[in-house]
C-alpha cells in the first residue's frame, strides 16, 4: 500500500514516533509510513461545541475490520474518559481526517437527550 | 496442522471488557487472538519450537511424566496504536508492543 | 497450675512464613539432571554423558507483573480467561 498523507495536529506531545520530515508544520500534514492510515480525535462538549484534539498516523490497526473506510466515521461508543466527549476516528485516503461524522449506536444510559429539562447554564 | 493441535485462535475484545476504558480512548476494541491446541509429539518444523521444547517433550514422554509436555503459547506478537489521557489530563499517542498473538508455537 | 495453650504455635517458623513469601506452585525454573542414556542418544552423543535443561512449571499468577517479564497479551489473556470466556486457555 501507498504512503498515506494526513492532517496533522499535536499540540503536546512530541515522542509521536514520526521524524520531523515527514511532518509539514505550515500545512498542518504528515506523511505516514506506508501500511499506516490516518485518525483524529475530537472533543464534542454537552452543548455540541466541537473541539479539535489530535490528528495523524494511526500505524498498528488493532482489529483488521478497522481504518478502511475512505471518510473518518466514528462508529463506536465513545470510551467513558471524559464522560465520553471524545469522538475517535480512522481512515485509509489521504487528508481523510480532516473532519469526522458520526454514526455509532446510542448509548442505552444516554435516554434523555441532552437538553432534556436539566439545561447546562454557563455559570454552572 | 489437524483441528485440536496447537494454533491461532480469533477473539475480539473491548477496552471496556478490559476495565481499561476509563483511560484508553481508542481503539474501541481490538483482536488479541490467543493460542489454544495440542503440542504434537513430533514438533515438526512449522512450529518454530526451540531445542529445550523438543527435549523436554522426550523427558516427559520417555523419562518422567512430572516433567509437563510443552504449552501451546504464542511465537510473535504484533502491537496496537492507543491514544491514552495520562492521570495529568494529557492525552498521548502510543504503540502498545506485544498486544497480538500473531502466530503460534510448542515450547 | 497448667498453662492453656489457646492456640498450636507453628512447628517450624520458617515453614509457617514461607507461604507468604512465596505462593505455593507458582510458575517456577525447576532443576532436572538428563542423562542422554535415558533417551538412548548415548549412541550418537559421546559427550557429555548429560545436562540439566531445566524446565518451567507452576501456575501463572493472576497478575503477571514483571517478575515474570510477560507480554501485555498474557494479562489480556488472563483476564479473558476469568471474566469474559473459560474457553480461551489461561495462559500456561
Amino acid at each position: 500500500s501507498e504512503e498515506t498523507t494526513c492532517a496533522f495536529r499535536d499540540p503536546y506531545q512530541n515522542d509521536h514516533g514520526i521524524s520531523e520530515s515527514r511532518i509539514s508544520q505550515e500545512n498542518g500534514t504528515v506523511l505516514c509510513m506506508k501500511g499506516s492510515t490516518c485518525y483524529g480525535l475530537w472533543e464534542k462538549t454537552r452543548e455540541g461545541e466541537i473541539h479539535l484534539v489530535k490528528q495523524g498516523c494511526w500505524s498498528h490497526i488493532g482489529d483488521p475490520h478497522d481504518c478502511h473506510s475512505e471518510e473518518c466515521i466514528v462508529t463506536t461508543t465513545p470510551s467513558l474518559v471524559q464522560n465520553g466527549t471524545y469522538r475517535f476516528c480512522c481512515c485509509s485516503t489521504d487528508l481523510c481526517n480532516v473532519n469526522f461524522t458520526e454514526n455509532f449506536p446510542p448509548d442505552p444510559t444516554d435516554a434523555m437527550p441532552f437538553n432534556s429539562s436539566h439545561t447546562f447554564h454557563r455559570d454552572e | 496442522i489437524k483441528k485440536r493441535e496447537c494454533s491461532l485462535h480469533p477473539f475480539r475484545v473491548s477496552f471496556q471488557q478490559l476495565g481499561w476504558d476509563h483511560w484508553i480512548i481508542a481503539p474501541h476494541s481490538y483482536q488479541p487472538q490467543y493460542c489454544k491446541g495440542n503440542c504434537p509429539r513430533i514438533l515438526h518444523f512449522g512450529y518454530h519450537s526451540p531445542n529445550h521444547a523438543i527435549i523436554q517433550n522426550f523427558i516427559n514422554e520417555l523419562v518422567d511424566k512430572s516433567v509437563p509436555p510443552p504449552s501451546c503459547v504464542p511465537y510473535e506478537y504484533s502491537p496496537i496504536s492507543i491514544l491514552m489521557m495520562e492521570q495529568n489530563g494529557t492525552i498521548l499517542y502510543k504503540v502498545y508492543e506485544d498486544m497480538i498473538a500473531k502466530s503460534c508455537t510448542c515450547r | 497450675g497448667k498453662v492453656e495453650h489457646t492456640s498450636v504455635p507453628p512447628y517450624n517458623l520458617s515453614h509457617f512464613y514461607q507461604q507468604f513469601l512465596f505462593p505455593q506452585n507458582e510458575c517456577e525454573l525447576q532443576n532436572f539432571w538428563l542423562k542422554f542414556s535415558q533417551l538412548k542418544w548415548d549412541r550418537w552423543i559421546i559427550a557429555p554423558h548429560g545436562y540439566n535443561p531445566h524446565y518451567c512449571k507452576g501456575k501463572c499468577p493472576r497478575v503477571v507483573g514483571h517478575r515474570y517479564g510477560s507480554p501485555v497479551h498474557t494479562m489480556v489473556q488472563n483476564i479473558i480467561y476469568e471474566k469474559l470466556d473459560s474457553s480461551v486457555p489461561r495462559p500456561p
